[in-house]
């Protein structure tokens, strides 16, 4: 009960994480219709500048932690952001109506490029970063064996409850929000009703990589340590959550996220931690075969 | 609709000066944005012991937002000039003139072809060849081969697989355990590698092979990831991450190639009472991938002007046509992906033959991603523009090793930019398959 | 004729019966209980203002959609198929049903031949031997070729695009995209031809060459022609039965000079759109029918 208790803990930390990468995805999705191969690596560059923007807190003297948390956050956002635009601008927004297949190997290939940019520039050692959040509550203890939530994790878990719900109140609420939705359904009409379309899917891509680049913010603190490699992984993992959920939805994202984390650790924690990797695959494809439209999407009707 | 100015198509009139200015400033700006915090800091080792530390690096920033300033306000505008100038010659070209060029081209391609497979039935004679270049043909024939076969999954029917490496996991592994456990040899092995990874191409692609494109290709993705897992872990099997050694070597019809072969072996040299050479296994490996690259070549020739083949192709281009007209996809699309499957069999027994040694190492998603580039660059569907592909990209590799990590952020470059630049591939010029006013190449099959 | 359906067919069946078809997707029904039939050797015109539902029971036929509702019978050659039990591929494959489609859909880079030749794919893969015995380079499979390619030829001349075999079909003017397209549908040997506006876009020339083809195709070769068409030149000029649709039901059901007089259309048509979408006399006949009857007449003819 205790160990699963933890478990749990462990989970909706680490779903978080995932969820806020799947937003990313899934909002492209639902606009252009087009899975942004490139997001893992918009994910491990967040996480980069983040570390960066630490060290630099470190280097300029802010020391009181809130401040300097937050200063980073919004660095690591704006300047995630920067990327997630550039990226589209560059690599996506020159294939529109073009062949099928080309998008999608626009995003392979700058996926390649940017995990390798990452490693010549900042090279390929793994890079480390000293505890910043420590300490927390012991929830409960029986035995030897201690229950324990950080204070780390209570702040993830908490910036991505905020972040979510003010997100989906961008959404649901602003005019911003409503040219979104108005491009997912019928970009040709919006575009005729005055909506900039292709301002309106930069800001999918930049919001999404704000979103991302949280996520790697909260990766670096949570493990630690990052190198240039980590995007692939997390990225997959997070366009399952997305693919579970529904994708297209945001709600769906944030539900996968949180299921795929906790899917993930309760099989490391009982069954073997080397196939965690294999069970977060083989419900990608589990769900795709039985549920293609997800736990909350709605199902794709095929225009012919 | 553009959003920003730097969109709109700008001559190169004196008028234009103050916006390709503005224009590149932006531009610059952006390098600016982006570069600050990779190019100008560095995470990096105080000393063992000292912790992390940022080293800064504004020269770099510098240099970087200043050739972005320069690239955008000369380049740009050039190469602009320069496809316009293309583009209107191109119009102004009659539709006999474009006929004749094709013929010209395809001429001229037919030609290149006669080179390359007289320079590859030649290659290990040529004086200047020596061991290292040898190897190097081995490699590039190797992903010619693998290229052939995703050609067929992607090129021809138009599904992107990421997870090819898999099938050649497959493969390699097969022939190494068959070889190992059951003492089969590698002529054996080799259609039993085969069908083993067409098995695992039916088996995964049946489930799957109903999905949007996008979503196979993230499936397939997790496949090869799932394979890989799976190798690294399985210890008993496979030896996890120590790998498979001491696979057997192939044999010339039962004649090793060994200097001293266990009593009463005749060995390749004795036979036809030859001086041992090391090269003797190295050149004839060397005919095996040739041999087994132009079957896969004639296979795809052929198959195209099948009525699959056409499938396949009219899959790619329009799948709810397809349907339409009575064209099973399923099952159409899981014949390409298993044949696809089993080319990349046979091209993983020969690997893991040709290594002796073989570990998940070999086998990582950016194999795939190599061999997916090979096929994109050469334009999908074009089997001589995989060939140069392949001798363009796994030549350069091995030529600048040192380079490693530039090769690769070269590849992605390369991959976005074609893509923008020519999303069907360098050489996407598509002949018929049949043609009904030109009765010489009529006739079909 | 009767619009109910029974389930024993006598010997006079119509080539295709729809039943009580209903198509919902989520909360909206697209296609309200819809019964109608088609006839061999007849050409069916469906219209309707847009959204009226045409296309949506289209893709109910060749299976695109599998219908919340309904009968879809196809009686031809012999043997009755239930469509809304088959998978899409399989009412072309089976059952002879092709289309067309609202928005072309060749194979834009294959070569006009090529799109005629993957028309006759399972004819093809059967003479192939699933591909083994062409591969082998047995004869056989290359007499069967030559036929497909002579068939294609037929076509070819119907529609007056032999010269353009082997250039890409996207590279084709749009008319003659549209002519290949209904080409390809023949190609495939259909006892049920179903046209999604076939005339769209087309000037007037083409539009008359449309005609021609329809009516060649229905006295020469004998099938049955399902249209969907805004262009009442078309429809009135060369239907033998029109079926009209408005907000997924059927209002009308008979023949061109029956169905151009019914209030009901004339009401849904004016109602939807400008009134210069009708011909000029339907406009005038409306001015003279003020007063009203119920809907869903139907031509005791």
């Amino acid at each position: 009960m205790e160990y699963f208790l933890q478990q749990l803990i462990n989970g909706v930390t680490l779903g978080a994480i995932y969820g806020l990468i799947a937003i990313g995805y899934t909002m492209v999705y639902g606009i252009i219709g087009m899975i942004n191969f490139a997001h893992g690596e918009i994910f491990m560059i967040g996480a980069f500048v983040s570390l960066i923007a630490f060290l630099l807190m470190g280097l300029v003297g802010i020391t009181w932690i809130p401040l300097a948390l937050l200063l980073v956050l919004l660095i690591a956002m704006v300047f995630t952001s920067v990327y997630g635009w550039t990226v589209e601008r560059l690599a996506y927004r020159p294939l529109r109506g073009s062949f099928r297949l080309a998008p999608l190997i626009s995003a392979i290939g700058m996926s390649i490029f940017l995990q390798n940019y990452v490693q010549i520039l900042q090279g390929a050692r793994v890079k480390p970063l000293q505890p910043v959040v420590e300490g927390g509550f012991n929830v409960m203890q029986k035995g030897d064996f201690v229950v324990s939530l950080s204070y780390l994790q209570i702040i993830i878990v908490t910036v991505t409850v905020v972040l979510m719900a003010s997100f989906s109140l961008i959404i649901a609420r602003t005019s911003l929000g409503r040219a979104q939705r108005a491009c997912e359904q019928d970009r040709t009409m919006a575009a005729l009703l005055g909506i900039n379309v292709d301002r309106t899917i930069s800001l999918a891509f930049v919001m999404g990589a704000a979103l991302a680049a949280v996520a790697g913010l909260m990766f670096v603190l949570y493990y630690g340590v990052i190198d240039f490699y980590i995007g692939f992984l997390a990225g997959i993992k997070a366009f399952t959550a997305a693919v579970l959920g529904g994708i297209g939805s945001l709600p769906g994202a944030m539900l996968g996220g949180l299921l795929i984390g906790l899917i993930e650790t309760f099989w490391s924690a009982y069954f073997t931690v080397e196939y965690k990797d294999v069970a977060a695959f083989s419900i990608l494809v589990l769900v795709l075969i039985f549920r293609p439209t997800g736990l909350l999407g709605k199902p794709e009707i095929e225009k012919v | 609709m553009a959003v920003d100015t730097s969109d709109k198509p700008t001559g190169i009139a004196a008028a234009d000066i103050p916006a390709m200015l503005k224009d590149a400033a932006i531009s610059a700006l952006l390098a600016l944005a982006l570069a600050i915090p990779l190019f100008g800091f560095r995470v990096s080792s105080l000393g063992t012991g000292q912790g992390f530390g940022l080293e800064q690096r504004w020269d770099l920033v510098a240099v970087t937002v200043a050739a972005v300033f320069v690239g955008r306000l000369i380049l740009m505008p050039a190469l602009r000039a320069v496809s316009n100038w293309l583009r209107e010659r191109r119009g102004q070209r009659s539709a006999e003139a474009t006929e004749t060029i094709q013929t010209v081209l395809r001429f001229a391609k037919l030609v290149l072809l006669i080179k390359l497979l007289v320079a590859a039935a030649l290659w290990p004679a040529f004086p200047w060849v020596d061991r290292w270049l040898l190897d190097l043909g081995i490699l590039v024939l190797t992903y010619v081969m693998l290229g052939w076969g995703l050609n067929i999954v992607v090129g021809l029917a138009g599904l992107l697989d990421l997870g090819y490496v898999a099938f050649y996991a497959v493969g390699a592994y097969s022939y190494a355990l068959l070889a190992i456990h059951f003492d089969l040899g590698f002529w054996q092995c080799l259609p039993l590698a085969g069908a083993f990874a067409a098995f695992f191409g039916i088996i995964l692609g049946f489930p799957v092979l109903r999905l949007r494109g996008d979503y196979l290709a993230i499936v397939t993705l997790g496949f090869g990831e799932i394979i890989r897992v799976i190798l690294l872990n399985w210890y008993e099997v496979t030896k996890g991450p120590d790998g498979i050694s001491g696979i057997p070597r192939p044999t010339f019809f039962g004649l090793p190639f060994k200097r001293n072969p266990e009593e009463g072996v005749t060995s390749f040299h004795q036979y036809f009472d030859l001086d041992f050479a090391s090269t003797h296994r190295i050149i004839f490996l060397y005919y095996v991938i040739l041999i087994l690259a132009l079957i896969t070549n004639f296979f795809t020739l052929r198959m195209r002007k099948l009525p699959l083949g056409r499938a396949w192709e009219a899959l790619r281009e329009d799948e709810i046509a397809c349907r339409s007209l009575g064209i099973n996809p399923r099952n159409t699309k899981l014949t390409a992906f298993a044949i696809g499957a089993m080319f990349a069999g046979f091209g993983g027994s020969f690997f893991a033959t040709r290594q002796g040694f073989i570990s998940p190492e070999s086998f990582t998603f950016i194999e795939s991603a190599i061999i997916l580039a090979i096929v994109v660059l050469g334009g999908m569907g074009s089997q001589l523009g995989v060939v140069l592909a392949a001798i363009f990209l796994i030549g350069m590799t091995e030529f600048f090793r040192e380079l490693e990590q530039f090769r690769m952020l070269a590849f992605g470059a390369g991959m976005v930019a074609i893509m923008v630049w020519r999303p069907r591939g360098l050489l996407a010029h598509r002949d018929p398959t049949i043609r009904l006013n030109d009765t010489k190449r009529g006739g079909g099959a | 004729m009767s619009m109910t359906g029974s389930q024993t067919m006598p010997a006079g069946a119509p080539l295709l019966n729809v039943e009580h078809l209903t198509m919902r997707f989520g909360g909206l029904t697209a296609v309200n209980d819809v019964s109608f039939a088609a006839n061999h050797r007849e050409i069916t015109a469906i219209i309707g203002p847009n959204g009226a539902g045409k296309t949506t029971v289209f893709n109910c036929l060749t299976g695109f959609y599998s219908p919340t509702v309904g009968q879809l019978t196809l009686n031809a050659r012999n043997s009755t198929y239930l469509l809304e039990r088959m998978e899409g591929y399989q009412i072309a494959q089976k059952a002879h049903v092709a289309r067309t489609f609202q928005n072309i859909r060749l194979f834009p880079q294959m070569s006009v031949l090529e799109n005629l030749l993957v028309a006759q794919h399972n004819k093809l893969m059967r003479a192939s031997g699933m591909s083994f015995l062409g591969l082998l380079g047995f004869p056989g499979y290359r007499k069967a070729e030559s036929a497909a390619v002579e068939h294609a030829r037929y076509w070819l001349d119907r529609v007056n695009l032999t010269h353009r075999a082997d250039a890409d079909a996207g590279n084709l003017p749009y008319g003659e995209q549209r002519k290949l397209e209904i080409a390809r549908a023949m190609c495939t040997d259909p006892v049920l031809l179903c046209l999604d506006e076939p005339a769209a876009g087309l000037n007037p020339t083409e539009s008359l060459e449309l005609n021609e083809l329809l009516l060649f195709i229905r006295d020469e070769h004998q099938i049955g022609v399902l249209l969907i068409e805004h262009d009442m030149t078309v429809v009135m000029e060369i239907s033998d039965h029109i079926v009209v649709l408005d907000y997924g039901r059927k209002i009308a059901d008979g023949s061109p000079a029956f169905v151009r007089n019914d209030p009901a259309v004339i009401r849904a048509y004016l109602g939807e759109e400008e009134g210069d979408a009708l011909p000029p006399e339907v406009v005038a006949d409306l001015a003279e029918e003020k007063k009203s009857n119920g809907g869903g007449a139907t031509d005791p003819a």
